[in-house]
Formats: structure tokens, C-alpha cells, sequence
């Protein structure tokens, strides 16, 4: 059986699969904002310990499949809270190692530069494997009055998405076949990735054209409107959360507006 | 001067050049043109694979930044054209209105969802660098799809695109030379980028046969039936 991939659609019954694809596009569009305004560590703490609750409780993720879709990442943010708690400067020594003095400030900077990044990450990952595409491009079409036809694009595109890593073998394998080799390093997957990116693109477009051809035989796109037999709605509560959201977001910039919290950058000259 | 005065003349430059693109496209009917399925699809296409692609490209970006300390902006800077390709590509092969703004726009849909680390910054990110980038083809009037004209188009894109970065990266505070810097590394890498990129992926696809119905393919099958290479 083929390897699927993490940020893929998954049918479930969860609480977070059954909100509306627009509320739970705003949830990630406040995670975001909420996480790009915060240089605390606290701050994100909490934000990450949200999202982290939602995957868990409310998405029905396993922390397994949660690991298997942020792993790498997870390496990188760890990578990047070392390095920054090493090399960033400070003024209040907390501790030594090798004797090198580590910072509080510094410390405090690279965990939460190291946690918003991977609340990001994981944000996108529990929307992505809750969201049907297809819901998606229902409600930009039903609620956000996008233009059908762009949405239905858009939702051709995604559909490719998952589709890139199991093309990308078959790319490989082909061209090994033909007898070109592996590359290792950096520059060798630069290179590589150059080789791939042709055939990926040629295949995409192939397939999308395919579909084009189908849907315009089916008489797509003959009418300026369309209907839907099951659109999803943004219920009362939805909206109750959407508000709530909102709230947040601009209540936190306000507070950082008025400098009710402080957002320190330690790269900055004070 | 200081870095917010900077980026008031900024906007005020991005500002005068869509007027001046309006202006230059108001008498000729090509100021909102309809797009084909086919090409919807193109746009969407390129643009979230390249918005997809673009995720581990701004990983390395945040290695740069975390690896060259104060530095790393402009490190980051100097990769950022590889965000850029989807505009400039879109409109070449479309050659209409409003490609490369869909396309970005499309983009940074992809990137957010594809777990871009600047979040949702992307979004805004996108549609401003299509924008900035259609522009440069408008100034011509959507007819000249030159090399020139295809570097300027990667060149302009990051122009109003580095104002949110600037906020949410906190490098505003670091001096006026340091975020011009920035915007110019930037501006290169666009266009050179753009330079690489564009015409080779757009020739190669267009000789493929998967653009059908598009400007460059009529143009590809009135080279080939002229029998010159392309």
C-alpha cells in the first residue's frame, strides 16, 4: 500500500471535523496572527498547549500522526531554540555551559521563536487533515462569494498536492532506470530537485488538463452561478467563535499597540 | 529619514506605479479580462506547487536567519526571488491581467496550508508580490513579454511584499541602510530568479503540450510552424 501523506485529508467524526471549513480557516489565520505577535515565551506556550489540545481533543489526532507530520520540523525548531539560546545576547546569565554564559533573555527569545514555528506548523497540519477540499472550496464558493470557477481551480490544484511525493518516486525511478544516479549533499539534492521540478510540473498540469477536459465536456463553467446540493453553513456557534477569534486577535495587538505587553527583539539595538 | 518613512515612500512609489499601469491600460479594454478554465487552472496549478515547494525554501530561509543572527534577514533575502517565480511565470504563459496576482494570491493560500513558518503573513505576502508583479507587464500594456520586461516583473514583486515582513520580523529597528539593503537583495534576487527561471519552464512546458489554449502555446505553434527554434 502507498505511504500517504501527513498534510492530507483524513475523514473523521471529530468535533473539529464537523465545523464549517471557513471557521476552521479562521482558527488558523488566528493562530497565526496570534503567534507572530508574541516574542514571549509564556505567550507561546500557551498557544502552542491550544493547538497542541485541539490536534489532541478536538481534531482526534494521534500524537503519532502528529509526530510522523511535523517530525522534521520538529528537528528544526529544537536546532534553531539550541543554536539561538547559544548564540543570541543577553544580560541576565542564567547558567554556563562549557563556559559559554547562556542568557535569560536569549533563552526566553529562542523558545518562543522555536515554539511559533512549530505551532504554525502544526496549526496548518491539524487544518489541512480536518478540512475536506473539496467542503473548502464549497464554502468559498457559497459563503466568501469567490467565483466558482476559481474555487473548483484552486480545488484541482490541492487535490494534486498529495499527490507530488508519490509522483516524485515515480520521477526517480524512472530516471534511475535510464541510469541517472542518486546525488548526495546539498548542492546534489539542489540539483536533483531541478531535475524533478519539470516532469512534476508537466505531470500536474497533464492531469489538471485531463480534468479540464472532462469538466468542460460535463458543460462547467456554461453558467455564472452554481448550485450546491450540500453547502456547508457556518452554524450559530461557529460564528460565536469566529467573534471570539476576532477578539482576540485585536485585543492582543491593541495590547501591543498600547504596550500593555511588552514584544521585546533581542536582534534589535535597544 | 527613519525606516517608517522609508516604507511610506514605499508605498507611495507602489502606489503611483499601479496608477500609472492603469492609466497606461484604461483606453485599450485589457484592465479585467476573462480567463479560461484551463488557465484558472495553470495559475492554480503553478502556483500552490510552487507555494508548496516555497515551505522548505522558507525552513532554509529561518536556517539563515537563525545561523547569521542580525544578518539573516538579508541572508534571507537573497533567496526570497524563488517566492516570486509564480507570478511572473503566470503571466508569461497567460500573458492577461491578473495572472500573476491570482497566481501568488493562490500561492500563499498554498503555503499556509502547507505549514509555511511565516503563517498567515504569507497570505498578504502573496497577493502583494502578484500584484507588484503584474504591474511590470501592464507598464507595457500586456504585448511586451521580453526578457527585460520578465526581470522586472521579479524585481518588483518584493517591493510593497517586505512592509509586513519588516513589522512581523521586528527589523524595522534596524536602521534605514540595513532595510534598504534588504529590499534590494531582494529586488535582484527577484529578477534574477525571474531571469533563470521563467522563459526555460515556460518554453519547456509550452513544447510539452500541457498549456493548451494559452498565449505562449499559440506562440510556441507559430514557431514551430515557422520552423524556428524557439
Amino acid at each position: 500500500m502507498a505511504r500517504t501523506t501527513a498534510f492530507q485529508f483524513r475523514a473523521g467524526d471529530s468535533i473539529f471535523h464537523r465545523l464549517d471549513p471557513l471557521t476552521k480557516f479562521a482558527w488558523v489565520l488566528t493562530i497565526s496572527f496570534l503567534a507572530f505577535g508574541a516574542y514571549i515565551a509564556w505567550v507561546q506556550i500557551i498557544i502552542t498547549a491550544i493547538v497542541l489540545i485541539t490536534a489532541l481533543v478536538f481534531a482526534k489526532l494521534s500524537p503519532r500522526e502528529i509526530l510522523r507530520g511535523t517530525w522534521l520540523f520538529l528537528i528544526a525548531c529544537v536546532s534553531f531554540f539550541f543554536i539561538q539560546t547559544l548564540t543570541l545576547p543577553g544580560s541576565t546569565e542564567i547558567l554556563r555551559i562549557l563556559d559559554k554564559p547562556i542568557y535569560m533573555e536569549s533563552a526566553d527569545y529562542a523558545l518562543a521563536s522555536a515554539l511559533r514555528i512549530y505551532t504554525i506548523i502544526l496549526g496548518s497540519l491539524v487544518f489541512v487533515r480536518a478540512t475536506d477540499p473539496r467542503e473548502l472550496a464549497i464554502a468559498l464558493v457559497t459563503q466568501m462569494r469567490v467565483p466558482y470557477r476559481i474555487a473548483y481551480a484552486f480545488f484541482i490544484a490541492l487535490r494534486i498536492v498529495p499527490t507530488i511525493e508519490e509522483e516524485i518516486k515515480i520521477i526517480r525511478s524512472a530516471q534511475a532506470v535510464r541510469g541517472v544516479d542518486r546525488q548526495r549533499g546539498l548542492m546534489g539534492r539542489i540539483r536533483e530537485t531541478k531535475r524533478y521540478a519539470m516532469p512534476l510540473l508537466v505531470g500536474a498540469l497533464r492531469k489538471a488538463s485531463t480534468m479540464v477536459m472532462s469538466m468542460e465536456s460535463r458543460g462547467f463553467g456554461a453558467y455564472p452561478q452554481r448550485t450546491f446540493v450540500e453547502a456547508p453553513q457556518m452554524g450559530a456557534g461557529a460564528r460565536v467563535l469566529c467573534v471570539v477569534m476576532l477578539c482576540c486577535v485585536l485585543g492582543w495587538y491593541t495590547a501591543l499597540a498600547f504596550g500593555f505587553v511588552h514584544s521585546f527583539y533581542v536582534f534589535a539595538p535597544s | 529619514m527613519n525606516v517608517g518613512t522609508l516604507y511610506g515612500i514605499v508605498v507611495v512609489i507602489g502606489a503611483i506605479l499601479a496608477l500609472f499601469a492603469y492609466m497606461r491600460n484604461r483606453g485599450t479594454g485589457t484592465v479585467v479580462i476573462g480567463f479560461t478554465l484551463m488557465e484558472i487552472v495553470i495559475m492554480a496549478i503553478i502556483g500552490v506547487i510552487n507555494g508548496v515547494l516555497g515551505t522548505p525554501n522558507a525552513m532554509l530561509g529561518r536556517l539563515f536567519m537563525t545561523f547569521s543572527g542580525s544578518y539573516g534577514f538579508l541572508a534571507f533575502a537573497a533567496i526570497c526571488g524563488g517566492f516570486y517565480i509564480s507570478g511572473p511565470l503566470c503571466a508569461y504563459i497567460i500573458r492577461k491581467p491578473g495572472a500573476a496576482t491570482i497566481a501568488e494570491t493562490m500561492n500563499g493560500v498554498a503555503q499556509v496550508l502547507s505549514g509555511n513558518p511565516n503563517g498567515v503573513m504569507v497570505l498578504g505576502a502573496g497577493f502583494l508580490q502578484g500584484f507588484m508583479s503584474d504591474l511590470a507587464f501592464a507598464f507595457y500594456g500586456y504585448k511586451r513579454w521580453t526578457l527585460g520586461v520578465v526581470a522586472l516583473s521579479g524585481a518588483l514583486a518584493p517591493l510593497l511584499q517586505q512592509i509586513p515582513e519588516v513589522y512581523f520580523f521586528g527589523v524595522g529597528d534596524m536602521g534605514l541602510g540595513y532595510n534598504l539593503l534588504a529590499l534590494a537583495i531582494r529586488m535582484v534576487s527577484g529578477a534574477v530568479y525571474a531571469i533563470v527561471l521563467v522563459r526555460p519552464i515556460a518554453r519547456g512546458l509550452a513544447k510539452a503540450g500541457v498549456l493548451r489554449g494559452t498565449a505562449i502555446a499559440d506562440e510556441e505553434g507559430k514557431t514551430r510552424l515557422a520552423g524556428q527554434v524557439a
